[in-house]
């Protein structure tokens, strides 16, 4: 079992051909391409795809540029990066072809947990809401990353899934021998992502491990919650996870404060299901 | 207020936000009824979304996919995991009251 | 002779130039052949090899894109690229001759071992004794800075220079220690070498003098936007260099130039931009004006630039 992991794991961070949905793929390089697009523009919408933002989020934290770690904003990244290491990006980004159906589910309920996280950061007035916004759309790059490298054990943990209602995480721990969130974590150290960013993805659903930068993971967890309430897109299973009652209380919300939130996040959900491709 | 895509912008519509372009610059300032010129300079301007005052796309019935109607009749199977939980049973009923309230509203915006 | 340069990117989906290659690069290093251009720009952006060989005749983007995005940033600008050409291609020398276009060295198709052999070598050690770039920005340094003042004063033409630096360099590096202070440092290079690229294109010039500070060259009608940018940008990204305690209350705590504690603002970044409308006549006259305003900037603590008004409407006048 141990080797057999080990071998996972070594298959998963070598991922390097991570490919992404034709109709944001397609968005981005249009804007590249046009000259009176400003960074801020293209940003936006790189924003709302989870596997061009962490390709970002890898390049403009990796050594090379001299300062790993330390930018978790996408609108930074294309600062710093610029345009042209953009299109570079762009240039070397596949699309989906096989998975693409189980993939578009993933997409919409990563942004949907993306804008929820945004909208919670908000409302309890945390610095930077685009941060967080960002850990919600990441949240589950795991998933996106074992479906492209193991295809076959993806194929069982759905089969599990199914066969024994349990949730998506129960069936990858029972396939795999760990979930998304591990994978998540590992990544995150591969690419020298910011601790903030890898705090939220690998602990979304124990927010309690999150022992530098809690917020983030709590935020990311309360608006996965709320994202499978919602049943925007499909993350795997239809069961709404278990709220951390700590989470919930330490960010100091109530269900008064959750009414607001929801409020919001109704106002603002036409965007989200409008902006999910065909 | 609902923040609804251009396309379903319609004459007599009033924003209840401004929009603003990417340097904040402020195309049409809040509270302005909309006119068909109105929309045509925002899509020339390639807005995506506008804020309107009030909840003209009705959410209740299903919009995009989406229902409030739909949300209430799951609740029971999407929560099956946690029935002997009384915090999870707590947010349930959380969701069951508020999503009730919403359809409620809509329903009265809607006469 | 046999330095070894690690690792070769070959770029080529010709099998007989791949086996070429591969024996006569056998002793310098490990060789990664890649027959997709699409596959590898991601590779050479994220751990940039210490050769590329690029064979022009890939099919699937064109090897003008390829060079253009690897030579047109400061950080990929010193890993040699070599390409392997038809003589067709050679043809076009205008194309190749594009300042743009910083190529290393050609080899033409047929390859001959020996050339190839010779031409490898002479490329990397060329590339090892690389000018007078700065060795943590990899952006040209005072040598390059004042031939290009100079060339411009000399052609009559009008430009705009800036000199930045940063307040509260120092105090950060004391606290954080010197490796933290690079990192500062090349972000504070990204910045303003994308800035002037996005408003500047080709026609803008970024050089590091050593330290905290940086010059740029642009035309005159974009220096203010510049500098608008330059500063709005460092001040968004600024605080994400400091631990979260000092960036939530916003200052640190560290020793002044006497040894005694004091509490220190964040880092700002200050500007000073001469304007050269045939006034000036000498590289070093540009830069004293330019450096005495970017002074003045400095007695705020915030990012600050101050554009040289003299010269600035003197043609309105």
């Amino acid at each position: 079992m141990r080797d057999l992991r080990t071998e996972r794991k070594g298959k998963i961070l070598s991922v390097d051909n991570l490919p992404t949905l034709p109709p944001v793929l397609d968005e981005v390089t249009k804007m590249i391409e046009d000259e009176n697009t400003s960074p801020k523009q293209i940003a936006d919408v790189i924003s709302k795809d989870q596997v061009l933002s962490a390709k970002v989020l890898k390049m403009v934290n990796s050594p090379v540029y001299g300062f790993p770690g330390r930018i978790t904003t996408i609108h930074h990244a294309l600062v710093l990066l610029g345009i042209n290491v953009i299109r570079g990006i762009i240039i070397s980004t596949a699309v989906f072809d096989v998975i693409t159906s189980s993939m578009v589910g993933l997409w919409e309920h990563s942004l949907c947990t993306s804008t929820i996280s945004k909208i919670i950061a908000e409302q309890i007035n945390l610095k930077d809401p685009e941060e967080y916004a960002i850990a919600g759309l990441l949240h589950d790059l795991g998933k996106v990353i074992i479906a492209i490298q193991l295809p076959e054990e993806k194929k069982e943990i759905e089969e599990v899934q199914k066969k024994e209602d349990i949730s998506y995480l129960e069936a990858e721990k029972k396939i795999l021998g760990f979930g998304h969130d591990r994978v998540n974590a590992w990544l995150c150290d591969h690419w020298k992502l910011p601790l903030p960013t890898k705090e939220a993805l690998a602990y979304h659903h124990n927010p309690s491990l999150a022992k530098f930068y809690p917020d983030f993971a709590n935020v990311v967890h309360v608006a996965d919650c709320i994202s499978k309430v919602l049943e925007v897109g499909f993350s795997g299973d239809e069961i709404v996870p278990l709220l951390q009652k700590k989470s919930f209380l330490s960010l100091g919300l109530t269900f008064k404060k959750l009414a607001k939130i929801m409020d919001q996040v109704l106002e603002n959900i036409i965007e989200v299901l409008t902006f999910i491709p065909k | 207020m609902q923040k609804i895509p251009l396309n379903k912008a319609k004459e007599g519509m009033v924003l209840a936000k401004p929009v603003l372009k990417d340097n904040g610059m402020v195309l049409i300032s809040e509270n302005t009824e909309l006119k068909e010129d109105h929309i045509a300079i925002l899509k020339k301007q390639g807005i995506k979304f506008i804020v309107v005052k009030g909840a003209p796309l009705d959410m209740s019935e299903g919009m995009y996919g989406f229902s409030i109607k739909n949300r209430i009749e799951r609740l029971d199977y999407i929560f099956r995991k946690h029935k002997n939980d009384k915090w999870m049973q707590k947010v349930k009923k959380f969701f069951f009251i508020y999503f009730n309230y919403q359809l409620k509203k809509m329903e009265n915006q809607g006469d | 002779m046999n330095k070894n340069i690690q690792e070769i990117f070959l770029i080529s989906s010709n099998e007989d130039l791949i086996n070429l290659f591969q024996k006569i690069l056998k002793e310098k290093g490990k060789v990664y052949t890649f027959n997709k251009g699409r596959h590898v720009i991601e590779k050479i952006l994220q751990s940039p090899p210490g050769l590329i060989i690029l064979d022009t005749e890939i099919d699937d983007i064109s090897y003008q894109e390829m060079i253009k995005l690897i030579k047109g940033e400061n950080v990929y600008l010193h890993i040699p690229l070599i390409i392997c050409l038809n003589i067709d291609v050679l043809q076009k020398i205008k194309e190749l001759l594009d300042p743009e276009f910083e190529i290393d060295d050609f080899i033409l198709k047929p390859i001959k071992e020996i050339e190839a052999l010779v031409r490898i070598e002479l490329t990397t050690s060329k590339a090892s004794r690389f000018l007078d770039a700065n060795p943590l920005t990899k952006l040209p340094g005072n040598t390059t800075i004042m031939q290009k003042i100079q060339g411009l004063i000399d052609a009559k033409k009008e430009f705009a220079l800036g000199y930045c630096d940063l307040d509260f360099f120092k105090s950060y590096n004391d606290k954080y220690g010197f490796s933290r202070g690079d990192e500062v440092l090349m972000m504070t290079s990204r910045i303003i070498v994308n800035t002037v690229k996005e408003h500047c294109g080709a026609e803008g010039f970024v050089g590091h003098i050593g330290g905290d500070d940086f010059v740029f060259i642009v035309p005159i009608p974009k220096a203010e936007e510049v500098c608008k940018n330059i500063t709005k940008n460092f001040d968004a990204i600024i605080p994400y260099f400091y631990d979260p305690v000092d960036r939530k209350q916003g200052f640190i705590i560290s020793k002044n130039r006497k040894g005694k504690i004091e509490k220190f603002p964040l880092m700002a970044i200050s500007i000073g931009v001469v304007f050269n409308r045939g006034n000036l006549k000498h590289y070093g006259e540009a830069s004293q004006i330019a450096v005495n305003l970017k002074k003045a900037a400095k007695k705020s603590p915030k990012s600050s630039y101050i554009l040289d008004r003299r010269n600035y409407g003197a043609q309105d006048r």
